[in-house]
């Protein structure tokens, strides 16, 4: 359940941002979830509804877009989904280490007044 | 108005184990984050090792756990220092509460060459958080069954070495060596694999010696 120090992450980086441009209420975020981020989509919509109570982000509605997980192979440069479990590249058979996208959350973007 | 952020929420806790890497960098100390389920056998194999290098090497133990000290209790004995940090509830460390033993007054922990760190018992959060280690470990029990690394790659795909444990069970249980080996290979090509018993005292050879190694590596 690592996903309740995910949403404490978001909160401390939303409310500081949102204070810093004098905005009174954050409306809207949008958070992506890569694939191989090991978070789950639910854990955290659960978890932010309780972990917003009495923050600027109070009410807030958050979307969650899930990313699919994109790797560079290492051995023969091939860009490539990769698949679990063994998350191999296609052409060389070369298991993945490199993962431009899909192995983090972050936060694309959030509104607010 | 809308405000584009593009932050990792994970970052902060980058930048932290970054900084526990210059310390541990600067005094020559090896961290291992030792990793795996409940249960299978991370601080007996704690015990054994520290038991094995302690007349050579000054070690530490972080150990983290839930709510408890009693696995903190049970290496006394072999550990010139040990701290004891209780999540309480949390299912894992973070590179902060490494840091924080790291920088405090009378950094102890740093005055010695390995620093082991026992993970929360557990195979997904863990593996998601880097507290700044030289050596990522992730245990393998004979008796949770092969299936594992396929169940959870990531913890198996970024350790420099899985250790499959409890092999004295092996007759007792349905469990494929062979068949562990073989994924776990598939899933991590240069990790090494050290299939141990702590009671027997089969492999653990392998893994100190392994763990010699480094440490010269990293202190050359
Ligand atoms: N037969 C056998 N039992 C073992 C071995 N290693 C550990 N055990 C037993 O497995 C049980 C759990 O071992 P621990 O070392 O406490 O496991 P742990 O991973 O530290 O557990 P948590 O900290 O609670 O997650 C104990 O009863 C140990 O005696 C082994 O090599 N062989
Ligand atoms: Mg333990
Ligand atoms: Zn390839």
């Amino acid at each position: 359940m690592h996903e309740l120090s995910i949403v404490s992450s978001l909160i401390e980086i939303i409310s500081k941002d949102a204070q810093g441009k004098g905005l009174r209420e954050v409306t809207f975020v949008r958070l992506v979830i890569g694939a191989l981020s090991a978070a789950s989509p639910k854990a955290v919509e659960f978890a932010l509804e309780y972990a917003t109570k009495g923050t600027i982000l109070e009410g807030a509605q958050v979307e969650i877009a899930v990313e699919e997980a994109k790797s560079r192979c290492t051995g023969c440069a091939t860009l490539f989904e990769p698949q679990l479990p063994f998350l191999l590249c296609p052409a060389c058979g070369k298991p993945a280490s490199c993962f431009p996208q899909g192995r983090d959350v972050y936060i694309d973007y959030y509104e607010g007044e | 108005m809308r405000v584009y952020l593009a932050k990792k929420l994970r970052e902060a806790n980058s930048n932290n184990a970054a900084d526990n890497r210059r310390f541990l960098e600067q005094y020559g100390v090896l961290m291992v984050n030792i990793m795996g389920s409940p249960g299978c056998g991370k601080t007996s194999l704690l015990e054994e090792t520290l038991r094995r290098l302690s007349s050579r090497y000054r070690l530490a133990v972080i150990e983290g756990d839930l709510y408890t000290a009693e696995d903190a209790e049970r290496l006394k004995p072999w550990a010139a220092e040990i701290v004891q940090i209780n999540t309480e509830g949390g299912c894992h460390l973070e590179a902060n509460l490494i840091g924080q033993l790291l920088t405090s007054d009378s950094p102890a922990l740093l005055q010695t060459e390995m620093l082991f760190v026992e993970n929360i018992g557990n195979l997904i959060c863990p593996a998601e958080f880097d507290l700044g280690e030289d050596l990522r470990v992730t245990l393998l029990s004979v008796t949770e069954g092969n299936d594992k690394p396929r169940k959870y790659p990531l913890a198996f795909k970024e350790a420099q070495a899985t250790l499959i444990t409890k092999t004295d069970l092996l007759a007792y249980v349905n469990f494929s060596l062979e068949q562990a080996m073989l994924d776990l290979k598939k899933l991590n090509a240069e990790g090494a694999i050290f299939p141990l018993s702590v009671k027997t005292g089969e492999g653990v050879e392998n893994w100190c010696h392994w763990l010699e190694q480094k440490l010269a590596e990293k202190r050359k």
